[in-house]
């Protein structure tokens, strides 16, 4: 979690802004839980604050708790506070979340920079037990299949099966990965399996005690992959109660294509990729946008998989400019 | 003579009672495990002398239902009729030589915990039933009885075609939430295969879902100079006649793997223990310590068979062992006077690696060149087989030096000293301090 803010800005990296808007949209489709005011966004901001500000700017959240692991960067961090209405709270995730009051609806999002561990499983297991129907929780996850080793670890020709079953405990690894399925992107594949499962679990757990309509359900809303350099993962989806219906039809969550829910869709990841484009392409693009069906995207000599891939995020396309806003 | 009815009082059990405490007795899991140890149970009437070459048991625990197959010779007419469905097994009963479903509940109480409706089908060489039972509509029944459902006898099958197949649907919602958990899969998985490694050894193959169980030998280090304790004991005649044999030694160092294995008649009822029940902080520690990471290679074994299940140590559930037994309570003595020596010798190996780098560590070496084999390779002997500690010429007078400092500056100069670990940048920066500037 710490420190990655210091080597990259955040608000450069393309994909990571597209899926930040896409994340916003669907957010928006919450207020059939109420007023969109009355949630609470946690995070862990890095000095950007990028989803802070988007968030705040869009949703109108005003109750916003970041968590930053380092005390001593105290000072930089409250320097940096966009906006007055975001609390700060220094200390580790496992041990901050426990701390804060879970009677409120949360949109949590886990922003990672590290590989799944028990830290991460002990996150996303804290929050499925305690937050409200309503809520919403996001997890992002370093998926490459060697991440960096730790300086002090002089083991590094570990097999990858053998490393992760180190980090997530042999427990929750699912019987068919073998090491050939952590290759590429399949490390990626399988962090969505082991937290998906570990949200399932929990869920089960907590609905012990409850009564049938007041039964809680787990609905995977995200499962994104994407890489600005390094392979990233996003897993996350909404807490409901049964006697709540099927906020997935009430909230209109299906008519965003990158929803991914349910057990077919639910389990191919929505590849963001961004393709590279001049702002003379992207407008002319644009202008032939959203398109009829049966009419073909045309740019001169840009590659058909690149048009594919800016129709599918040209809503949410970043627009960079060398210029201080 | 009848009691009459005004002073009757009826003390019947009710079928909802019943269900209920039985039901709350065992781990998910661990009923499942039942049912496996029935399909053995046939393995064992077929193949008496024990070689499970050729015969499977599968399993399916799926959110839509629950199955087990297997092809290990059915259950016969006459013991579906009189035993196999009855609560408790009757006294008269010929039991399975060498059993492991002693207790007459395990197959009972997993259909209840599992879900709604059952049918049970079994194929024997002679024979054919089905059984099949709606759980709701039998509870509210008055009799204790089931019905074959169908019935054939009297046939003359092949032997690859006889075997029991067992579903349960529609299943319990909470436990077909259980079987879409991959978590509770490999959990599964990994405790039928712990608990079966003896019969998988034997050549009984076991699949769950699709996969097939992956079963590890269970092994200890052994060589000319290091050697696990290996001792028989026997009490008891004829049927009842308990044979137990004790190993303990070492292997591989994994702290959630150390400590005593108990098996009965193959069947894995307690896996690596370290607690009392197997003698760990014994004597207020002062005959066994308890158990600590520096006994993390610590393995021991306590293999008990019968042909009569019934003087075995365990409990209904096979988890853990009857401590109050008084085989286990003899077999526990000699397993305390077989561990103390590889406590004292792992206590031993944990000091020598306070020694200085390049001083001689005989125990490490022992270790190092001692192979795993199998407990059946294991060679008979009293006490644990263990080098003697060395005397070693003292070196020089060492001291430790230890210091902490900022990593981007450990990164640089690890890098200009192409230094493979941080104890390497700390010699190789005193060397050269030394050679540099402490020249005579």
């Amino acid at each position: 979690m710490p420190g990655s803010y210091k080597d990259v800005n955040y608000r450069i990296r393309p994909a990571k802004s597209v899926q930040r808007k896409m994340l916003c949209e669907a957010f928006q489709r919450l207020s059939e839980f109420g007023s969109l005011k009355s949630y609470r966004y946690v995070g862990l901001p890095a000095t950007f604050f990028s989803d802070f500000i988007l968030l705040h700017r869009v949703l109108g959240i005003h109750n916003m708790v970041g968590i930053e692991v380092d005390p001593l960067e105290k000072k930089r961090f409250e320097f940096n506070l966009p906006f007055r209405c975001i609390k700060m709270r220094y200390g580790h995730s496992n041990a901050i979340l426990p701390q804060l009051d879970w009677d409120l609806r949360t949109i949590l999002w886990l922003d990672y920079d590290d590989p799944l561990s028990t830290s991460v499983l002990t996150d996303v297991g804290f929050f499925f037990a305690e937050a409200p129907a309503g809520s919403v929780m996001v997890v992002t996850l370093d998926a490459r299949p060697d991440p960096d080793q730790d300086e002090a670890d002089e083991e590094t020709d570990e097999p990858r099966l053998t490393r992760l079953n180190k980090k997530v405990g042999e427990e929750n690894v699912p019987r068919d990965v073998r090491e050939q399925d952590l290759a590429d992107w399949g490390t990626a594949f399988t962090y969505h399996r082991i937290v998906t499962d570990a949200i399932r679990r929990t869920v089960i757990e907590r609905n012990g005690s409850r009564p049938l309509p007041n039964q809680l359900v787990y609905e995977q809303l995200f499962y994104f992959c994407y890489a600005d350099g390094p392979k990233m993962v996003t897993v996350g989806g909404l807490l409901y109660e049964r006697s709540q219906g099927k906020p997935l039809d009430r909230c209109g969550f299906k008519d965003l294509d990158f929803i991914r829910s349910g057990p077919r869709n639910g389990s191919k990841p929505c590849f963001i990729e961004v393709p590279s484009l001049t702002f003379r392409e992207i407008r002319h693009l644009d202008s032939q946008l959203p398109r009829d069906k049966g009419k073909r995207l045309r740019a001169p000599r840009v590659p058909v998989t690149d048009l594919k891939r800016y129709e599918r995020i040209y809503r949410y396309f970043p627009a960079f400019a060398e210029a201080e806003l | 003579m009848p009691i009459p009815e005004e002073r009757r009082i009826s003390a019947e059990p009710t079928k909802e009672f019943f269900i209920s405490m039985l039901v709350k007795d065992i781990e998910l899991p661990r009923a499942i495990i039942d049912l496996v140890d029935n399909s053995l149970d046939g393995a064992r009437r077929i193949r008496p002398e024990g070689d499970f070459e050729g015969l499977f048991i599968r399993v399916e625990a799926s959110p839509k239902y629950f199955k087990i197959t297997d092809n290990c010779g059915g259950i016969p007419v006459e013991m579906a009729r009189k035993y196999a469905f009855r609560f408790g097994r009757p006294q008269e009963m010929k039991p399975t030589p060498h059993s492991v479903g002693q207790f007459g509940v395990g197959m009972k109480r997993a259909l209840f915990k599992l879900g709604k409706a059952f049918s049970v089908e079994s194929t024997t060489r002679r024979s054919r039933f089905v059984v099949s039972e709606d759980v709701e509509v039998w509870k509210n029944k008055k009799e204790w009885e089931y019905e074959l459902k169908e019935l054939e006898e009297g046939l003359n099958v092949p032997s690859d075609r006889t075997g029991t197949t067992i579903i349960v649907k529609p299943l319990h919602l909470s436990i077909a939430a259980e079987f879409e958990l991959e978590s509770f899969q490999t959990r599964l998985a990994n405790q039928i295969a712990e608990a079966h490694a003896e019969s998988m050894g034997r050549g009984l193959g076991i699949t769950l879902g699709k996969l097939p169980l992956k079963f590890r030998p269970l092994d200890l280090l052994q060589s000319d100079r290091l050697g696990p304790a290996y001792q028989e004991m026997s009490f008891g005649t004829g049927r009842s006649r308990v044979e137990v044999k004790i190993y303990a030694g070492i292997s591989e160092s994994k702290p959630s793997e150390a400590g005593w294995y108990i098996f009965c008649n193959g069947r894995l009822v307690l896996g690596a223990d370290q607690s009392l029940t197997t003698g760990w902080g014994e004597g207020g520690e002062q005959t066994i310590p308890k158990y600590h990471n520096q006994y993390a290679r610590f393995r021991g074994y306590a293999v008990f068979d019968s042909d009569d299940a019934s003087k075995l140590p365990w409990k209904t559930t096979k988890t853990g062992v009857d401590a109050d037994s008084p085989s286990f309570r003899a077999v526990r003595l000699k397993m305390i006077t077989l561990m103390r020596p590889v406590i004292d010798f792992l206590n031993r190996l944990d000091a020598e690696k306070d020694r200085e780098a390049g001083d001689p560590k005989p125990l490490a070496a022992a270790v190092n060149q001692a192979k795993p084999v199998v407990l059946e390779d294991v060679r008979s002997r009293p006490t644990f087989l263990a080098p003697k500690p060395l005397v070693v010429p003292r070196g020089p007078e060492m001291g430790r030096i230890q210091y902490s400092k900022p990593l981007e500056q450990i990164k640089r100069v690890r890098r200009q000293l192409k230094a493979k670990s941080y104890k390497e940048i700390g010699e190789k920066t005193f060397e050269y301090y030394l050679k540099m500037e402490c020249s005579d």
